[in-house]
């Protein structure tokens, strides 16, 4: 018994001193002890810095040997243990779960950080509301929601499985250059630039596991190249800008031929005209401001809303206001800085719309408005609107620039989706694969030209383009929730406003809109003008489509000739198409233009009073019987 | 044995009855762990800087070994040395210990209290980095909220806000002094037991050695939380607007733990059911702290931010 209690006793201490002493040589051979000297980089010392320095390819503001590495990916810097200084490191710091605790740091972009959460680019709030709204989950097409944050409803698995991987708040896992196909990634969706050099290394580093010695540098030289990716999809502006229109052709029924061009992910284009501003060499961050971006801290509802440039910025009407660079702030005065192109302008405007700082586009001594290519540095001379613009012709006043100036947009007019419950998709929330698949079949899509509708922006109704968003059935019958509300199949015919970015130098002669079906929101077809037995005179739409049986339109139509359409038939609140009085005016002048062309010498002096001229009429000359009364409302 | 021959012997006392059986008691291991944390602590202050105390510590941990584990050490022992004190006053109270010794000493080990918090907290505010400066703006948020002499209290303990001076003079000297002043006399000895020494130190030697005591790097405060023992803490400041409750609660509990040899049995046992229920909530509050809590102090499912 006293031996068993001897033991009890001592064996305790035993052990533990034996433990100590094994733990004592255990932590002297520890990896890297036998550092001496460690950088200093933003107030603290890095251990990361002994093993990653060298590092090339950043620009200065992220060079390692200033902020060093734990700044952007976390991890410890504290230790020279591998395992242990690895430990919770975020390989994509952009990714924007955790972009507080990297890119927006106190020290670095707080505010852009806070804010890109609000941005439409993070949260697809209107795509989701939209997309519920034709599904008839919601009332109006305004509606919260989030793409990383979707339900299960048909609509939101539908966004799961078929568009939620087009959002910067889409986390990257892997890390690749931009391309075609990239998505998501946060900051460094736009902000990372691959060099040739930093391709290489990291292509090495994934076959032998060696640190790369060159890093992708962090930029604000955002490229074209950054946003083709999401936004050559849907309404496809990327390759709307460049003057390619997408076709249903596969890869392999292109010969090499500079007519087309396969995109990474399989689609063909063809080309068509692009837009004067690409044509011009002018990238995409020439025009758009870091606020629209990134967010501005407002949560908008559409694309529209949240944008704050105009036409009217470079081209305007009258002076624009201007502001001293001595009087930007925060942000705007760092790009400034980091802009070489940008440090030596006496002053930028100020948006119409906002009354906020465009960096790059001036008023030179001489009064000469310059747009100074962020990128590039190239200076731009952006014409004065055309006279025909600035003397707001009777009728007009409520016209969009690009109302004159969008010779076409790709227009789908045909779209069945249905739900293939047996199928397997990729739910892009998750990443993970799922039972049931969403199958769009769609029909041809044309470069036309896109129609005109009436939207409200700020308060006040605007003739702007519109094309057809959603002319679509959706057949629900397959998706596995029992209840009632989701069975069966939808149609809806919703006309979405687009800005199509294939802007022409020059506007569209008066004839392409005002006798013209496809504008006119009735679809492609003919005008004629038939006299009847009595005599009377009657303009004719026959349509080149077929009549839905649903409503009885035209397939790609909007709406029919002298009837007004109400209710869901827009993807945007309170947009519609023209109404029966609009038509009325739009063909008055449209008829008149079959034999009276719009350049004819002194043709002007008709529509400085044009219901006086109608009254002058000659005898050869006579309004077809529905444009004969002047319309009372609505617009002017 | 304290408790009466008919009756059974307590929950606690079972424990304890079990504890002494394989371990040194309590107390003599907080004592011995009391005598580790100034010797690793006299150690540590030869590579510590009180001008730079975060690049002093960084240095260390990257490039200097030998000072890192016994900063280990230092660490380790020191919260074995929180968590034995906690034992060694249950144990005494589980067997009414404090009835046998004058109201004087009484008061001196109930003053141990407020002053191995003390140490602990401004251990931990020496550190420099992130964490220990948002645990120096919580216990000045503290001291602001006592009606009288906030200034002079402030000053007392924390000293300038520019500099770590007052801290780390209270903690290698003032407060250190007044714990050994309390501690020692009301124990039988004055040197520690040399097997509670051995076990201590093994184990903070171990412990030393796995899991290095690191620093906060983050710069932003989003991701910060004070020491395990402070979370509670945290966790009630982050639902009161009212911090004097803090303040209120913790003298109140002191002036409890005071009292309990001079009211009836019946009494005194009450207030110790109460003070145990408290400390329960507490430990509740450290876990939901530690493991529901995530950026900006929201809550969050437990490895959510893994």
């Amino acid at each position: 018994m006293n031996g068993g209690k001897t033991l009890t006793r001592y064996l305790p201490p035993i052990v533990a001193a034996i433990a100590a002493a094994v733990s004592l040589l255990w932590f002297w051979a520890s990896p890297n002890r036998g550092v001496r000297k460690v950088p200093k980089v933003m107030g603290h010392r890095e251990g990361c810095l002994v093993c990653h320095l060298p590092m090339s390819g950043f620009e200065k503001a992220h060079d390692p040997n200033s902020i060093g590495c734990f700044s952007c990916h976390l991890g410890n810097p504290f230790t020279m243990n591998k395992s242990a200084a690895h430990k919770g490191m975020v390989l994509i710091p952009g990714n924007l779960d955790y972009a507080s605790r990297t890119c927006g740091t106190s020290e670095c972009h707080p505010l852009l950080s806070k804010n890109i959460n609000t941005s439409l680019m993070a949260s697809g709030r209107g795509l989701v509301s939209v997309d519920r709204y034709v599904f008839g989950e919601t009332a109006f097409p305004n509606d919260d929601g989030h793409l990383s944050k979707l339900g299960d409803s048909p609509a939101q698995d539908h966004l799961r499985k078929l568009c939620a991987s087009c959002h910067l708040a889409k986390p990257k896992t892997q890390p690749a250059p931009i391309s075609q196909i990239s998505r998501g990634g946060g900051c460094t969706a736009c902000h990372l630039s691959y060099s040739p050099e930093a391709s290489a290394a990291l292509e090495e580093y994934k076959q032998t596991r060696k640190p790369p010695k060159t890093h992708p540098s962090l930029t604000i030289r955002v490229t074209k190249i950054h946003c083709f990716g999401c936004h050559s999809r849907s309404g496809r502006i990327s390759t709307n800008y460049e003057g390619w229109h997408e076709t249903r052709l596969s890869p392999h029924d292109v010969t090499e031929n500079t007519r087309f061009r396969v995109l990474e992910d399989g689609r063909v284009f063809t080309r068509i005209s692009p837009d004067i501003h690409f044509a011009r060499g002018m990238e995409c961050i020439d025009c758009h401001t870091w606020r629209e971006a990134m967010g501005n801290g407002k949560q908008y509802f559409h694309e529209e809303e949240q944008v704050e440039i105009s036409c009217e910025d470079c081209h305007p009407l009258r002076k624009p206001a201007t502001l001293a660079p001595s009087k930007l702030e925060g942000i705007d005065q760092n790009i400034v800085k980091r802009r070489e192109a940008l440090g030596s302008l006496s002053n930028v405007v100020l948006t119409s719309k906002t009354k906020r700082p465009l960096l790059n586009v001036t008023v030179d001594i001489e009064g000469q408005l310059l747009v100074i290519g962020k990128n590039s540095g190239k200076v731009y001379h952006p014409k004065a609107p055309a006279a025909v613009c600035s003397n707001q012709i009777p009728g007009h006043r409520r016209l969009t620039c690009q109302s004159c100036h969008t010779p076409w947009a790709p227009s789908c007019i045909q779209c069945h989706t249905s739900y293939d419950k047996e199928g397997r998709a990729v739910d892009h929330v998750t990443g993970k694969q799922m039972k049931g698949r969403w199958i769009e079949r769609r029909a041809e899509m044309f470069p036309r030209q896109p129609s005109l509708g009436v939207k409200v922006l700020d308060g006040k109704e605007k003739v702007d383009t519109f094309i057809p968003g959603m002319i679509l059935t959706i057949d629900l019958n397959g998706y596995p929730d029992g209840s009632s509300k989701n069975q069966g199949k939808i149609f809806r015919r919703l006309y979405a406003p687009t800005s199509a970015h294939t802007t022409s130098e020059k506007g569209l002669e008066c004839q392409s809109c005002h006798i013209d079906g496809v504008v006119m929101g009735l679809g492609e077809g003919l005008f004629s003008i038939k006299q009847d037995a009595s005599s009377s005179q009657r303009v004719i739409f026959r349509s080149l489509f077929a009549k839905r049986d649903e409503d009885g339109l035209p397939q790609d139509a909007w709406t029919g000739l002298w009837s007004a359409r109400a209710g869901m038939v827009s993807t945007r609140l309170g947009a519609r198409p023209l109404s029966p009085t609009e038509q009325v005016r739009v063909l008055r002048v449209g008829v008149c233009l079959i034999c009276h062309r719009a350049d004819d010498k002194g043709i002007d002096k008709i529509y400085e009073d044009f219901e006086l001229a109608l009254g002058r009429l000659s005898p050869r000359c006579r309004l077809p019987d529905q444009l004969s009364v002047e319309p009372k409302t609505p617009g002017k | 044995m304290s408790h009466p021959p008919n009756e059974s012997p307590s929950l606690m006392r079972r424990f304890f009855n079990s504890w002494s059986i394989i371990l040194p008691l309590p107390g003599l291991l907080s004592h011995a762990a009391m005598f580790i944390v100034i010797g690793s602590g006299i150690a540590l202050a030869l590579a510590y800087d009180v001008n730079k105390p975060y690049d002093a510590l960084q240095v260390m941990i990257l490039s200097n070994p030998g000072a890192t584990f016994i900063r280990g050490i230092h660490y380790w022992s020191s919260q074995f040395f929180l968590v034995l004190t906690g034992l060694h006053f249950a144990d005494q109270l589980s067997r009414n210990g404090e009835r046998e010794i004058t109201p004087g000493s009484w008061l001196q080990l109930c003053l141990v209290v407020p002053t191995l918090i003390f140490l602990m907290i401004s251990g931990f505010i020496l550190k420099g980095d992130r964490s220990g400066i948002l645990a120096r703006e919580v216990l000045d948020g503290l001291l602001g909220v006592v009606p009288i002499g906030t200034s002079i209290l402030k000053f007392l303990f924390l000293g300038s806000s520019h500099t770590l001076q007052v801290v780390y003079l209270h903690h290698v000297a003032t407060a250190t002094l007044v714990l050994l002043v309390l501690t020692l006399r009301h124990g039988e000895r004055v040197w520690p037991e040399p097997r509670s020494i051995i076990y201590v130190l093994g184990f903070s030697m171990v412990l030393a050695a796995v899991f290095t005591p690191g620093l906060n790097a983050e710069a932003s405060g989003v991701h910060v939380r004070g020491p395990w023992y402070f979370v509670g803490l945290q966790e009630i400041l982050h639902w009161t607007s009212r911090p004097i409750w803090v303040v209120v609660l913790g003298m109140a509990g002191f002036v409890f733990l005071f009292v309990l040899p001079f009211v009836p049995k019946g009494c005194s046992r009450k207030i110790k059911c109460t003070i145990l229920a408290c400390l329960i909530v507490y430990l509740s509050l450290i876990v939901i702290g530690i493991f529901f809590r995530g950026t900006n102090w929201e809550l969050i499912w437990p490895l959510a931010n893994s």
